[in-house]
């Protein structure tokens, strides 16, 4: 039990509740895409039909890399990543820094390269700036949007990224000040919400579940907080403060000094050794891989794992390019361990919950949509107790379009993706049927009266989720024998798991449907 | 799947030792009207230790990621716990 006086408690039940007011709609959605988002390379698999095999980069790469190297500019040399996209084929990006014509930040450009693991062979080829070249890639197109959703709100840059921080630090007020106003909050932890009314049931409902997931609104919300504004201000602040201003003397600290230039021609050593080592020494698959100076005497390979098995953090190895030699693992801050450098790698994990896993996952999803039905929960609870009130009345109603138009909206954005995949602009068509399906959860919450509005978007949203695996068939997607055949049971749980919560939904519907009866035949009774 | 097997019994370990917490517990005995029973410390402290001691055995043995995983699933385990009524077999006759 915490003491507070009766004055600083009223204060911060107003800050909690009215943050609550302001805020709630906007953190509802963004916690619910990045429920989602925890799941976006699922999603990403799901939505090309599955993956050609299961560790595209545990495959040979070395004899086929070299070969595309030699027939790109040597400049774009300068810069090497690769990775395996949704559809398990290898992305590599050979690149340099240019400015770009209508931002005029310095950017990188060079020439994306598709690649087929198992055939070996170069499957695409575009040239141009990296986020056009990454664009006009249509398999990723539903899982970015996911991600651009969660993290910018569909705002522009820099502008939605802060949106997002403000909100995880509302979020964090949120957490302590409902720690605060709680006075019992070991005692009430087993109680089960009343039934004695209406009012008190939903209290009971959203003070349990706000309990319980305290811990873990405040990790989320801080290392949210911590990703929207560690690079736009965090990091210039620490310049500032800790460098007099010097930008470079803190990327010397923080990531270490450059090393000597040797553009002296040397071979590259042979990645696949590289990578093999990598493996053994990280226990895990490596799942990114840059190479600089790739052809010189100063290449640096570096390759990325993510944690061995019962670990939280991932590794990353350091070779030298041309000799192949092994220089050791790099700390993400820094040259040497420290526990800043860990503190810092700990943020990735405890926000995208995918150290070990579809475990680790199916938990860290399940968390957010706790979150997501205390946002819920506590804006009912404010509006109930205005019901009398217009205004309050109103937004009422938006609470009911917004709780579940964004999940309507999530799976208009799929069938935008479906619909246009391998045709048009996969990634304007998967926003437009965001948009269009919003706008119709919209028209549906405003057309219908207030006590049908929640039972028809139930309906709608079970609609939309159980025609969604037909939708991906229909767009020439794997159907369910072929996904288990060809070893994608990913694709099949996925479609599975949108049938049960569409008949989830569905029988949601059906009991308010039975409950408007009940009251409308007491009604008659009565008159 | 050494690790995996002991993350998911350290998860149910925890989860029985808060269902028994719950029915155990005075107060939602007292909200659903059933008779409260005489707790001892010593089984106060051994219910504690089911539910704790499973995760920070896991992170004793360095298993960081199930003892991450286990704080994610007390969490979720003790909400739902929470939610279910108790069963009304036992319950008293109301005062009113």
């Amino acid at each position: 039990m915490i003491a507070l006086a009766q004055e600083d408690t009223r204060r911060l039940v107003a800050v909690h509740a009215w943050a609550g007011v302001i805020f709630g709609l906007f953190l509802y959605v963004v916690v619910l895409t990045g429920a989602l988002a925890v799941l976006a390379h699922e999603l990403g698999v799901w939505s090309v039909g599955g993956r050609k095999l299961a560790a595209p980069m545990a495959q040979a790469l070395d004899a086929t890399l070299r070969e595309v190297s030699r027939t790109v500019p040597e400049e774009q040399l300068e810069e090497v990543s690769i990775f395996a996209n949704s559809g398990a084929d290898i992305v590599a990006f050979f690149h340099t820094h240019r400015e770009h014509p209508e931002s005029g930040n310095i950017e990188d450009f060079g020439t994306l390269v598709e690649i087929d693991p198992l055939a070996r062979a170069e499957l695409a080829r575009r040239e141009g700036f990296g986020r056009d070249v990454f664009a006009a890639d249509p398999a990723g197109a539903l899982h970015e949007f996911l991600v651009d959703l969660h993290v910018n709100l569909l705002a522009p840059a820099p502008w939605g990224l802060y949106a997002t921080g403000i909100l995880g630090l509302v979020m964090m007020v949120m957490a302590v000040s409902g720690l605060l106003i709680h006075r019992h909050l070991i005692k009430d932890a087993f109680v089960t919400p009343r039934r004695s009314s209406a009012l008190l049931n939903k209290k009971d409902r959203h003070v349990l579940a706000g309990s319980w997931g305290l811990l873990f609104a405040f990790v989320l919300a801080f290392t949210g907080s911590f990703f929207s504004f560690a690079g736009a201000v965090g990091f210039p602040l620490v310049a500032l403060t800790a460098f007099g201003g010097d930008q470079m003397a803190m990327f010397e600290t923080l990531v270490g000094a450059p090393q000597a230039d040797d553009p002296t021609p040397a071979a590259l050593a042979d990645l696949d050794a590289m990578r093999a080592r990598s493996a053994v020494e990280a226990q895990s698959t490596a799942n990114f891989m840059l190479i600089s100076h790739w052809g010189r005497a100063d290449a640096r390979v570096q390759v990325f794992h993510p944690p061995a098995d019962g670990a939280l953090l991932g590794s990353t190895h350091v070779f030298a390019g041309a000799s192949g030699e092994y220089l050791g693992t790099k700390p993400r801050i820094g040259t040497q361990p420290s526990a800043g450098s860990v503190a810092v790698e700990l943020v990735a994990p405890l926000h995208f919950g995918n150290f070990a896993g579809l475990l680790s996952k199916i938990v860290w999803v399940s968390l957010g949509i706790a979150l997501c039905y205390v946002s819920i929960t506590g804006l009912q609870l404010w509006l109930e107790r205005r019901a009398g009130e217009p205004l309050w009345r109103r937004m009422a109603s938006s609470v009911d379009i917004v709780a579940l138009g964004t999940p309507i909206g999530l799976a208009g954005a799929a069938y935008g993706f479906f619909g246009s995949y391998g045709v048009v602009d996969t990634h304007a068509c998967t926003l437009y049927g965001f948009v269009a399906f919003c706008l119709a959860s919209v028209a549906l919450g405003i057309v219908l009266p207030a006590r049908r509005r929640v039972q028809g978007l139930e309906v709608l949203l079970a609609l939309a989720l159980a025609l969604l695996p037909a939708a991906r068939m229909g767009s020439g997607g794997r159907s369910w024998a072929e996904a288990l055949e060809s070893g994608n049971a990913l694709v099949v749980s996925v479609d599975v798991l949108l049938l049960l919560t569409a008949t989830t939904y569905g029988l949601f519907a059906l009991r308010r449907q039975v409950r408007i009866r009940g009251y409308s035949g007491a009604v008659s009774a009565a008159a | 799947m050494a690790t995996l097997l002991a993350t998911l019994g350290a998860c149910a370990l925890s989860a029985f030792g808060l269902a028994w917490s719950a029915s155990r517990d005075a107060k939602r005995r007292r909200v659903y009207r059933l008779p409260v029973l005489r707790v001892r410390t010593r089984d106060r402290w051994l219910r504690g230790l089911l539910v704790l001691a499973p995760g920070f055995a896991l992170l004793w043995t360095g298993d960081t990621a199930g003892f991450t995983i286990w704080l994610g699933v007390l969490t979720l385990a003790g909400w739902c716990v929470a939610l279910i009524r108790p069963q009304s077999r036992a319950r008293l006759p109301s005062s009113t």
